[in-house]
């Protein structure tokens, strides 16, 4: 898993092109700790900017990649 | 009057409770999915009693709630759909892919910083001309043990042992479907069930298959709680759960290569893959990329079995024990109501 700077705000995402539409994620969440959190990413949409313990998760879904402007965001993220 | 036969059961098959305990909305609750038996939701009570202090009287007389919990179980006939909504309840960690009206979801073991499964609500009733005090909503409702079943060609069997906080909410202006709305699903057979293992991964064995059996337990604890009230406040895996167990029946004796597997002085590590599939958009795989069985022989009628079980191990591929790709309808599962 790529480490997160959890001091970035938002990264911005991209759907991978020719990969299933993922419509939705499971993260671990700063605010829900010991549960479960998900995120539903629009159907139609390509681009998103999410915060970055949903890009992790996006990203390691195979479904989505970090944008360039924001992979200085992700330590170590794909 | 109220009767067995009348008696259905809601939820919301792609909801489930955005905070342990706090009710989903009614209007979310609107799945029925065909159950065996009226199994009523039971409330458990423990009660404290003065019979360990002096009080004049023989025995112990003042008894006061002290904390409440309750089990309700769930008998079905097997169906993709009962099943992909028990396992995200039960293990949490669920991406779905795909575009209406064909979803893969993708459900893996929870994540080791997870503590509490996903929980969600449901309502039960009678479901009579006058009988709308027998409606109540079950909340902070999580599935302890999932078991499904298949003997032979006969339809699969599954039973879900399930925990609620404790709580009875009537719900007398809820509107239950009619029979003709029971929620359409897609029921498993036995011969849906298609069985690979080996150290490939490739070998068949389905022609070979007599019964086969998947338990998953959540070892569901609540841990002692002061919070207010007295409902339970949380509900948490159990330490090292969940767990997987698949026992097979197959005709098949000591000379097939399964025993061999098993008897090895460093017994071979292999490869399960079960899949039930109905059509190439509704289907259920279950793989365990890395597992050890355990072979043993009995006899059967004019025939000879083994009853092989398969010991799960986790593995990274598989991001634990075990992963299930659950080809649905379901544009996703475990949204948070209300």
């Amino acid at each position: 898993m790529a480490e997160v700077d959890k001091t970035s705000a938002k990264v911005k995402i991209e759907r991978v092109a020719g990969a299933d539409p993922v419509t939705q994620i499971t993260y671990i969440s700063s605010d829900r700790p010991d549960g479960f959190s998900y995120w539903y990413p629009e159907p139609g949409k390509t681009a998103f900017e999410v915060p970055a313990e949903i890009a992790v998760a996006a990203v390691e879904s195979g479904g989505f990649h970090v944008t360039e402007d924001s992979r200085v965001k992700l330590k170590g993220g794909k | 009057m109220g009767t067995p036969a009348s008696y259905k059961w809601l939820i919301g098959s792609t909801k489930s409770e955005g905070n342990f305990g706090v009710a989903m909305a009614p209007t979310d609750l609107t799945d029925w999915y065909k159950i065996k038996e009226a199994d009523f939701a039971a409330m458990d009570t423990v009660f404290e009693s003065d019979d360990d202090e002096i009080n004049g009287y023989v025995g112990g007389t003042l008894l006061t709630v002290q904390e409440r919990k309750g089990t309700v179980t769930r008998k079905a006939k097997a169906s993709i759909e009962f099943i992909t909504w028990a396992l995200g309840e039960m293990l949490g960690v669920v991406t779905t892919t795909g575009a209406t009206p064909n979803y893969i979801q993708t459900i893996k073991w929870r994540n080791v910083c997870s503590v509490n499964p996903p929980s969600f609500s449901l309502i039960e009733g009678e479901d009579c001309t006058g009988q709308t005090a027998t409606f109540w909503l079950y909340k902070g409702v999580v599935i302890q043990t999932l078991t499904l079943e298949f003997n032979g060609k006969g339809p699969g069997s599954l039973t879900l042992a399930l925990m609620h906080d404790g709580s009875e909410t009537a719900q007398p202006s809820v509107v239950f479907p009619v029979p003709s709305a029971a929620f359409a699903v897609n029921k498993l057979f036995g011969y849906h069930l298609t069985t690979k293992l080996g150290p490939l991964g490739t070998e068949d064995i389905t022609p070979l298959l007599r019964t086969w059996k998947m338990t998953i337990n959540n070892g569901i604890v609540a841990p002692p709680s002061m919070a207010a009230g007295v409902l339970v406040a949380e509900y948490q895996y159990g330490p090292k759960n969940p767990k997987i167990d698949v026992e097979i029946t197959l005709k098949a004796n000591k000379g097939h290569a399964i025993y061999g597997y098993y008897q090895a002085s460093t017994p071979t590590v292999v490869k399960h893959i079960s899949a039930l599939t109905i059509n190439t958009n509704r289907s259920i795989t279950l793989t365990q990329s890395s597992c050890i069985v355990t072979a043993t022989a009995k006899p059967s009628g004019n025939e000879v079995n083994l009853d092989v079980k398969v010991m799960e191990q986790h593995n990274a591929t598989d991001g634990g024990p075990a992963a299930f790709v659950c080809k649905t309808g379901f544009a996703n599962l475990l949204t948070p109501s209300p």
